[in-house]
């Protein structure tokens, strides 16, 4: 699996891994991994330790993801995050939407 | 025959007891045979009657198996005609002589009915296989074809909505493939009521029909509200609105924007998540980079969208430099990208700022030999006055 998610024991947390490429192929595994939680968690963690690439639909489903989440309300960390992975993230300035570490 | 296809067989054998046996078996199967006694009259059966599979014996007279088998092959084209080679051929290069004619297998003698049916079979799997896929690939094709197809009349649409604006203009050159809208790469350029000249290097999220689909209301918006003498701020609030208003969520427009004032001498630029743009100055020295300050076109509701912009002075004979990423992304063949790196040391090695487009474009095509259908590059100079 590219896409492997993780709930806290308390269900209040949901973390989403990505593996390899994280690019259009991983679209619908990503949603799933959200949309079929059953529980609603408060907060996301997109963990990117393992991620080797992330291209513009990348950047789409992280705002896919915050849409889902609240927007604005939404509680989403990208964490782990490669120096590569970082500069593409700082271009597009989704610092000013999720929280990236 | 119960569980197959009805096939016409020929046989091709010189002994009229064992071709009168294969005839036997082979017609008990429920198969059409055609009967020839040697390679020579087996090749003109095969032309004339186009049966779908062939059992041909390796030693005959006038013409062998061998040559028959070639030219069979030879005249099925891209079918897939089996033959299968009878033999009493037993050593190895003997049978490897049968596959390299273009044999597909072989049954030794005696022959026995139940393996000759089991080949049959199988050699009509295979057939039907090649049929299907070289079907599928007709297919492929044609709808290829149909897409290339919409692709034209669709950017010839655009092209009206888009039109050149003042791309045209002496001072301005570009790169960018008939393909780049449907690679979500989008520039425009025209000028205001006041002689000031707006620019607008974009790239959409995605490729093909979406982004392209984007691409035509903000060509609308940016070339309405130019023509209307708005500014950078009023044009980018309404694109931003515009595209937040119609793209689903994951779909954004990365773009950089300038207004350049050839009377007042500045440059006023917006980067939304585009590479670095440069400002190239005259004098030689270093570039400035036009930075990325702001999330895309797109994402940002109307009151939380930044259209601030930095402005900086213009010098005659300055150069403004814009790229997509499709230009530093450019990889070579082992995958390695053009990178930032060696765009600025194209540009601090260049001597003769009119060359410095063409360098870029020799640099990338030393690199990849050409550029990518998503590369598109901008230079524009500073004149004493455009338009």
């Amino acid at each position: 699996m590219a896409v492997e998610t993780e709930l806290s024991q308390d269900g209040k947390k949901l973390t989403i891994r990505i593996k390899g490429r994280f690019d259009f192929g991983r679209h619908q595994e990503f949603r799933d991994s959200y949309e079929r939680t059953p529980v609603r968690p408060d907060s996301f963690d997109v963990d990117l330790k393992d991620a080797t690439y992330l291209d513009s639909s990348a950047l789409g489903m992280l705002l896919l993801l915050r849409d889902h989440a609240g927007g604005d309300n939404s509680n989403i960390r990208v964490i782990n995050t490669n120096s590569d992975v970082r500069k593409i993230l700082a271009i597009s300035n989704f610092e000013k939407l999720f929280d990236i570490t | 025959m119960s569980d197959g296809h009805t096939l016409t067989v020929l046989i091709a054998e010189d002994g009229g007891t064992d071709r009168l046996l294969l005839a036997t078996i082979v017609r008990k199967q429920g198969h059409r045979v055609l009967t020839a006694e040697n390679g020579k009259l087996a090749v003109a059966l095969f032309a004339e009657q186009r049966p779908q599979l062939v059992l041909l014996d390796a030693v005959m007279p006038v013409m062998d198996g061998f040559e028959a088998a070639r030219q069979i092959k030879a005249l099925a084209g891209e079918e897939l005609v089996p033959i299968i080679f009878l033999t009493s051929l037993t050593e190895d290069d003997a049978l490897v002589r049968c596959l390299e004619a273009g044999g597909d297998d072989f049954l030794a003698k005696p022959y026995s009915p139940a393996v000759l049916a089991a080949k049959i079979k199988a050699m009509d799997r295979l057939r039907r296989l090649q049929a299907t896929v070289v079907e599928q690939r007709d297919q492929i094709a044609l709808h290829h074809n149909h897409l290339l197809n919409e692709q034209r009349v669709a950017k010839a649409v655009f092209d009206q909505i888009a039109h050149a604006g003042c791309l045209g203009a002496p001072n301005i050159r570009y790169l960018q493939s008939p393909y780049a809208l449907f690679n979500g790469d989008l520039l425009l350029a025209a000028f205001t009521p006041t002689g000031d000249m707006h620019v607008l290097l974009g790239d959409f999220t995605g490729h093909g029909l979406p982004a392209a689909v984007g691409a035509m209301p903000l060509a609308e918006v940016f070339h309405g509200m130019t023509a209307k003498g708005y500014g950078l701020a009023e044009t980018l609030r309404e694109m931003n609105a515009k595209l937040k208003r119609i793209l689903p969520v994951d779909m954004f427009c990365c773009a950089l924007l300038l207004n350049l004032s050839f009377e007042r001498r500045v440059v006023e630029v917006w980067n939304g998540g585009m590479p670095d743009g440069y400002l190239l100055p005259a004098s030689g020295d270093q570039a400035t980079p036009l930075v990325s300050r702001h999330l895309p076109l797109g994402v940002l509701p109307p009151e939380r969208f930044d259209e601030r912009t930095d402005v900086l002075p213009l010098a005659l004979g300055d150069r403004l430099f814009l790229l997509t990423d499709g230009v530093v992304e450019t990889c070579d063949e082992s995958d390695e990208p053009f990178g930032v790196e060696r765009l600025l040391r194209v540009f601090s090695e260049n001597r003769r700022p009119e060359h410095l487009f063409d360098d870029v474009l020799l640099a990338l095509e030393a690199f990849r030999g050409r550029a990518r259908d998503d590369a598109s590059l901008l230079e524009i100079t500073v004149v004493a006055r455009s338009g």
